[in-house]
């Protein structure tokens, strides 16, 4: 019936447009990409100063009417920009048009809005690429890494699925979080970068000032990356189908020695050492641990365990969507499914991610605009229990399971009697047996109770093998919003947002899976991570004459509900039953379960004014109550002011013809921290139970106070200050743009635990004390070097630079952190956050007479081991002859001084080739693997460079072995240049060109191959696979302790083969 | 339109009453100004300090009796003869 209204109303209309064209003429056309030569659909073509035009159809074409007067065609585009052609008396018209010569009317989402990026006046990057889900990565995170200025990506592990390091314009907090704030259309999700479907994504804005990151408050300091998603236009279903496929493998593994190569080097040094004096020939042997392992190897097995690849497999990628798009005038809709499946190149890694999103765009009424979306997405994870340290150190001459003879020879030892072929081998198997056979020399040796391996070192396969480390996550956002045209210009807006993250995980260990006699263990964990919002805005916009004014004022409340369960049980009558409720015992010490719920209301506030898009002024504030805080301390201001000034615009210099654009920019703000230790502003009652009697005895609960930190009722936010400049620059008709921004940000009121007097009974309270210091700059580079129909190469470079250093530390003038191996880490104010602490060295100490000869010379030391033959030779930096802990100087930091990435695309006709460069420069690591890998003796370039004897000094750089002499990780000997620089990404792809394309009846079709990591170059004197890996369990989850590398798996490479189809 | 405008400042209103929403008390552990309001939470806070002092007796022969002489050293599977 209402259709029928609706009609009936509609048909004067119709019948005035039939009387209206009689008076016009039709002009037809196509339109085609310049470039390309690709037709374009949803050009706009409006005749005249007409407001209402046409748009063009899939295949290029167009058809309008215009009046006898009318005399100029207006073809128009989002990425394409504006073109008028004069009509003339042609009727008939073929229009190429170039892809966006300008920036201009690109607009930008800030934050609660949008703004067109000629009206920016912050630090807003934004990064928009089609083709991010071609990146061979499983996140959209690792697919960032080196596009956006100062937004520094760090993938800290190989794994399949983890979770890179990312920080936007340095550290600035100690003990609270400090990753950036994700936004994923307009809700905070913060594993957001993790689970979205690289295919959805529209653009990735980055807010790096405070200015612009201030109107998220109390959780801006660390910057904000708002995610926007694909959103349906109107338009016919377009469909798309992506499908690639390809293979992992490591990009460099270590030259690891056999058993047998190394036995037969030691035969070879112990002649060697019989012609040097100054050798005691009473020791010159070959240890019978040694002699042994060579008859396992050589005669026992006839083969070498590569231990390496007992970890390492070729994983397979693949990554699959499909969406439709499309909408008629009421109703807009984007619906897509992906599934993303990473094999990683290690047994027992990979991550699957499965998403759905359906997003929808309703005109209920003219005023009225109702917006739902949905994404609900799985993901598994699996991890392997060892890392890729734990594999190669193990000698060549370990099998991987026994075989007849290895398990012949362990069965000799009576306690060894049920080993068969097939079980799995540990050294420990091979203890203190008699060995007897052939040695590199052809002499025949025999030796009782020898032990070739050590005892501690379990067989890593066997560990892999028989432990499971699962996690599956659920997650779910869905959010409804109204927008209501209350004015013209004043809107608002409503959003009701939820986001679920529900996440299980177990971690099992069957029964022996590394000793005989261990227990099957299963940690189950549950989280549940809800997180409410509703958001309510009004936005006004209003453009009198020159003056653009926009304003903004919203009330959001937030909650987030945080359940974390783990239970451990403990002997499971099977490893095939992993039900907790099978256990025969539960672990109560490894079972804990927290639940925090955080309540957070904001109101917020921005007016920006633009006076002919020339002068340039936003102020924003936001306040934040947040349930983190106590009484009187909840509520917290975020303001922020930032003007612009468009002096390209300037009758001065708008005459100059090759400038197109120059605009400067300075904003200043304020911007907080939240993520501090919870209820740091109260104290609480622990549980402390009281046992009576003896083992049968009960247990009464108990309540009692922590025991070593005091609450501080006064604990507030910390708050960032941070100023930035910034200049817009383009040339030559926007062929070349150029940004910079410098910045200089100060973070106080950092969290820190200060030690407190003795008689509260307590050790330390928690204070906002410290301040950092943030400095930088960012450069970005965009170029159209050639711009031919038919040949296209544009180029986009990006470079930034941050320091940090630290302001204040409470009372403290430094901080000395220790790692796992007493490696020290300093924190000292008015230096970088992190700087490594230990000794310098000077090669290693030739002989005895050297050391004799310095020592005559009054050099003394209070410490151990510091005058051994073929140890560290340590330098006694400052000069009193005496080498202790005052000799220790900053040996680095791991902070990079900068780091880059450059992109090129080259366009030939339907042919497209883009590379992407990235790298990062001037950070130091410490390397944890020389630790393992020299006193292993498996790596060949330490083998062979090694000190030997006084007449046989190797290099004179690389140390005997690591227990003689000095401690190895104390000196530079294992700080070593984390730079690097690497062919990332490289994607070459064909489309079809329109005939082929009409010829399959698709819209578009393309096929591509994409790699990555086809080169990684790493800085001459580090040693391990993977500069950017580092260790971050334990002490090393701390900020303060940074730069730490053990265990890295080898960088991956991938090949990809893709398509991608249009219908 | 009225009633938009209505509704808009309505839902201003139930917002900003939200007070409730960040006067929270952490749900994990008791806030000591919360408790020991009667006798029972007074009894469990007893037995969390008696707890408190189960260490010092567990421990106190480490500085008394272990270094008197009635004491005998010696670690298990170690073959040194004891108290030496």
């Amino acid at each position: 019936m209402k259709q029928f209204k609706f009609l009936l109303f509609m048909l004067p209309l119709l019948l005035l447009a039939g009387i209206a064209c009689a008076q016009k003429k039709e002009i037809t056309g196509k339109v085609v990409d310049q470039a390309t030569g690709m037709p374009l659909s949803g050009v706009s073509v409006v005749a005249g100063k007409d407001k209402a035009g046409t748009t063009t159809k899939e295949d290029g074409t167009f058809t309008i009417s215009v009046g006898a007067n009318i005399k100029n065609l207006t073809f128009s585009s989002v990425s394409y920009g504006t073109q008028t052609v004069s009509i003339g008396a042609k009727t008939s018209f073929n229009v190429t048009l170039a892809a966006a010569a300008t920036t201009e009317g690109e607009v930008v989402v800030i934050g609660y809005g949008t703004q067109k990026r000629s009206n920016v006046s912050g630090a807003v990057s934004k990064y928009k690429n089609d083709r991010i889900d071609e990146t061979p990565v499983s996140r959209l995170d690792q697919a960032l890494q080196g596009k956006i200025a100062g937004v520094n990506v760090q993938n800290i592990s190989a794994e399949a699925g983890a979770e890179p390091k990312i920080s936007i314009r340095g550290t600035n907090s100690i003990n609270a979080g400090a990753a950036p704030l994700v936004v994923v259309d307009g809700q905070i999700t913060p594993d957001g970068l993790a689970f979205i479907n690289p295919s959805d994504v529209e653009s990735v804005e980055v807010l790096k000032d405070a200015a612009s990151a201030a109107i998220y408050g109390s959780r801006g300091s660390s910057g904000v990356i708002l995610i926007t998603t694909k959103k349906g236009v109107v338009d016919k279903p377009k469909y798309n189908f992506k499908y690639a496929i390809g293979f992992k493998n490591p990009y460099k593994l270590y030259d690891v020695m056999t058993t047998k190569e190394y036995v037969k080097l030691l035969f070879d040094e112990m002649a060697n050492k019989r012609t040097d004096s100054t050798v005691n020939q009473a020791t010159n042997t070959v240890s019978n641990g040694d002699r042994a392992s060579y008859i396992i190897e050589d005669q026992l097995r006839g083969a070498t365990t590569d231990w390496q690849h007992q970890s390492i497999r070729e994983g397979i990628f693949q990554n699959l969507s499909l969406s439709v798009s499309g909408g008629s005038k009421g109703v807009k809709y984007f619906i897509s499914t992906g599934y993303q499946g990473d094999e990683g190149m290690m047994n027992k890694s990979k991550y699957q991610k499965l998403n759905l999103r359906i997003k929808t765009d309703i005109d209920i009424s003219k005023r009225l605009k109702l917006s739902i979306n949905l994404n609900p997405s799985y993901a598994n994870k699996e991890s392997p229990s060892q890392n890729f340290t734990n594999f190669w150190r193990m000698p060549g001459w370990l099998p991987v399971v026994h075989n007849e003879a290895t398990a012949a020879l362990a069965r000799t030892n009576p306690l060894q009697s049920n080993i068969k072929a097939g079980d799995y081998a540990h050294q420990r198997h091979f203890s203190n047996l008699t060995y007897s056979g052939l040695m590199p020399d052809g002499s025949f040796w025999t030796g009782t109770g020898v032990s070739p391996g050590g005892s501690a070192q379990q067989n890593p396969r066997s560990d892999v093998d028989r432990s499971d480390i699962t996690s599956s996550e659920y997650r779910l956002q869905a959010a409804v919003e109204l927008n209501i045209n209350l004015a013209k210009g004043l809107n608002f807006k409503t959003l009701a947002s939820g986001y679920v993250n529900y996440s299980k995980g177990l971690s099992f260990q069957e029964r022996n899976y590394n000793t005989d006699g261990t227990v099957n263990t299963g940690v189950f964990t549950n989280n549940s991570n809800i997180y409410l919002l509703s958001e309510n805005t009004l936005n006004y916009t209003k453009t009198i004459r020159d003056h653009d004014i926009t304003a903004l004022f919203g009330v959001t409340t937030e909650r987030t509900d945080i359940v974390r369960e783990q239970t451990t049980g403990l002997d499971f009558p099977s490893d095939d039953i992993r039900t907790l409720s099978s256990a025969a015992q539960i672990d109560k010490s490894r079972s804990t379960g927290t639940k925090t719920i955080i309540g957070l209301n904001s109101y917020l506030g921005r007016i920006t004014y633009a006076y002919k898009s020339k002068y340039l002024f936003s102020v924003s504030e936001r306040a934040d109550g947040s349930s983190y805080f106590g009484p009187g301390n909840k509520w917290g201001s975020f303001p922020s002011v930032s003007v612009g000034w468009a002096a390209g615009k300037e009758k001065l210099l708008s005459n100059i013809k090759w400038l197109t654009n120059l605009k400067f920019r300075g904003s200043y703000g304020a911007t907080g921290n939240n993520r501090i230790t919870e209820n740091a502003w109260i104290d609480l009652l622990y549980g402390s139970n009281y046992p009576y009697g003896g083992s049968s005895g009960s247990s009464n609960p108990g309540l009692i106070t922590s025991s070593s930190i005091l609450s501080n009722p006064d604990i507030t936010w910390e708050r960032t200050f941070q100023t930035n400049f910034g200049v817009d620059l383009s040339l030559f008709k926007n062929r070349i743009g150029i940004t910079l921004d410098v910045y200089n940000s100060k973070t106080e009121k950092l969290l820190l635990q200060q030690a407190i007097m003795g008689f509260t009974g307590l050790q330390q309270y928690w204070n906002n004390l410290g301040s950092l210091r943030n400095k930088g700059f960012e450069i970005e580079l965009n170029t159209k070097n050639i711009q031919r129909k038919n040949f296209k190469w544009t180029t986009s470079a990006n470079l930034s630079a941050n320091k940090t250093k630290i302001i204040e530390l409470g009372s403290e003038a430094y901080l000395l952190n220790q790692g796992e191996r007493a490696e020290v880490y300093r924190n000292q104010v008015g230096r970088p956050l992190v700087e490594y602490l230990g000794f310098q060295t000077d090669g290693v100490w030739l002989s005895q007479a050297q050391i004799d000869a310095a020592r005559a010379a009054g050099l003394t030391s209070t410490l151990s081991a510091v005058f051994t033959p073929g140890g560290l030779k340590l330098v006694d930096t400052n000069g009193d002859n005496k080498i202790d802990n005052n000799d220790r100087v900053v040996l680095g930091n791991p902070n990079p001084d900068f780091i880059w990435g450059l992109t090129n695309n080259v366009g030939y006709k339907g042919f497209e080739l883009s590379f992407f460069l990235q790298g990062s420069h001037g950070g130091k690591l410490v390397n944890g693997d020389p630790n393992y890998n020299e006193s292993g003796r498996s790596i060949r370039t330490y083998n062979t460079n090694r000190w030997v004897s006084a007449g046989f000094p190797g290099d004179g750089k690389t140390p005997v072995t690591r227990g003689t002499g000095f401690n190895w990780m104390l000196t530079d000997y294992v700080i070593e240049d984390a730079s690097y620089w690497s062919l990332r990404e490289v994607n070459l792809s064909y489309s079809l060109n329109a005939k082929m394309i009409k010829r399959i009846r698709l819209n578009g079709a393309r096929v591509y191959l994409s790699a990555q990591n086809l080169y990684f170059h790493s800085a001459s004197n580090y040693r391990s696979l993977n500069p950017e890996g580092r260790f971050k369990n334990g002490p090393y989850s701390s900020v303060l302790i940074d730069g730490y590398q053990r265990g890295s798996f080898p960088i991956p490479r991938t090949f990809l083969i893709g398509v991608d189809l249009n219908f | 339109m009225k009633n938009l405008i209505t509704l808009f400042f309505v839902s201003m209103f139930i917002l900003t009453s939200c007070k409730k929403n960040i006067d929270r008390l952490p749900l994990n552990n008791v806030a000591i100004e919360n408790y020991y309001k009667n006798t029972a939470e007074v009894q469990i806070g007893l037995n969390g300090c008696y707890a408190g002092l189960r260490p010092t007796l567990i421990e106190e022969w480490q500085m008394t009796e272990l270094r008197s002489d009635i004491a005998i050293m010696g670690s298990q599977g170690s073959s040194s003869v004891p108290n030496r």
